[in-house]
């Protein structure tokens, strides 16, 4: 393969637009996103150029790798590494997302299907859950609930989900 | 973001920060926003060309300034805009062909109005950018009135890329064609005298390696 399609400016929106999805389809359906070298059985390339396309996504995204490593930690709305903010689909508990912010809008990748979102306050640990579907958020408990960022949106994305 | 039982509860949080407080917001305000294309269309195939599409910058824009603080009455106290002023270092990326539109935005609609090759290297390209503002009014404007938008500029800025913007690296000019995307210099300098003390503070940002250095 040619040096210059290695390198991230390059590589053609195609093959980043099937790269993307396929790693989103595969999160969707097993709440895992794939390494690189399971998404190049998937897309049927050698898995230097599917890591290659994985670095790209993540810079094009507000996901990141694990530091030091290929590892997706996090791939919005959903989060590879677990957090505390626990995602059902249909009543099965198997992914988590991002922050709060990307929990609300996992329920666009799942047209028709009850996305359920559990999480603890973080002031005082107390069981706070969101039940949606589509265009409807079906109940919020308790109803007194309120999100919060202290961070800029689009920010330091070293600081991005946890504030 | 965080999920709270209450907005005690928020502001409450240890981590707290009074300055954001305008995002503590309920449930339901919070759904609305991720509503946005920019999260309806991950589903799509060709969701990459999408999003690096101006038509995805855009709605990214609309975003920002859905969250963005409540923006500062431009008549606001000169006392005020010294305050905003703040702000040391800078960010900047700027581009705008025509000076007459940068000053239209600055008055009217800034930031959902940033030019879209702003917009669209915001996230994705540029690391640093420079958004140079003129001291002194392209028209004629009251001064007081140029240079409190001045400060709401800069504020409107930082709150809407998380950068920190300063107001004064130029003067007399506002066309900016530098982009500064992975801290190198790709820009053209543009063909006139004022560029020369905007360039030089954007070299001057360039060696900084951080931006707690500049000073």
């Amino acid at each position: 393969m040619a040096a210059d399609l290695m390198e991230p400016e390059r590589i053609p929106l195609p093959e980043l637009d099937a790269a993307f999805a396929a790693i989103m389809s595969e999160i969707v359906a097993t709440g895992v996103a794939p390494h690189y070298a399971e998404l190049a059985g998937t897309l049927g390339i050698a898995p230097i150029r599917a890591k290659a396309l994985v670095k790209r996504v993540i810079d094009l995204t507000p996901g990141w790798l694990h530091p030091g490593t290929d590892y997706i930690a996090s791939f919005p709305p959903f989060n590879n590494q677990p957090t505390q903010y626990r995602v059902s689909i249909d009543g099965e508990q198997r992914w988590f997302a991002q922050c709060a912010f990307e929990a609300l809008a996992i329920r666009w990748l799942v047209p028709g299907q009850i996305v359920t979102v559990d999480a603890p306050c973080l002031l005082g640990g107390d069981p706070l859950r969101i039940v949606m579907r589509d265009e409807e958020i079906l109940s919020v408990d308790p109803p007194t609930m309120v999100g919060y960022t202290r961070s800029v949106v689009g920010g330091d994305v070293a600081t991005r989900p946890f504030r | 973001m965080n999920l709270f039982r209450s907005e005690e509860h928020a502001r409450d949080w240890e981590e707290y920060d009074p300055a954001m407080a305008h995002l503590v917001r309920p449930v339901e305000w919070w759904a609305d926003t991720f509503s946005a294309p920019m999260f309806r269309e991950r589903g799509r195939s060709d969701f990459i060309s999408w999003v690096t599409s101006p038509e995805a910058s855009g709605t990214f824009a609309e975003l920002r300034e859905r969250m963005a603080p409540p923006r500062p009455d431009v008549r606001a106290t000169t006392a005020a805009a010294i305050a905003l002023s703040n702000v040391e270092v800078s960010v900047v990326d700027g581009a705008s062909p025509d000076d007459r539109s940068v000053e239209q935005q600055l008055f009217g609609q800034w930031p959902a109005a940033v030019p879209v090759e702003i917009a669209r290297h915001w996230r994705n390209t540029a690391r640093a950018m420079i958004v140079a503002i003129p001291a002194e009014p392209l028209s004629d404007v009251d001064q007081q009135l140029w240079t409190e938008t001045r400060r709401s500029a800069v504020r409107d800025i930082q709150a809407a890329t998380g950068w920190l913007a300063r107001a004064d690296v130029g003067a007399g000019d506002v066309r900016l064609t530098h982009r500064l995307a992975q801290m190198g210099w790709q820009g053209q300098v543009a063909d006139q005298p004022a560029w020369t003390a905007m360039e030089q503070s954007a070299r001057a940002i360039l060696k900084c390696r951080a931006l707690a250095e500049f000073t």
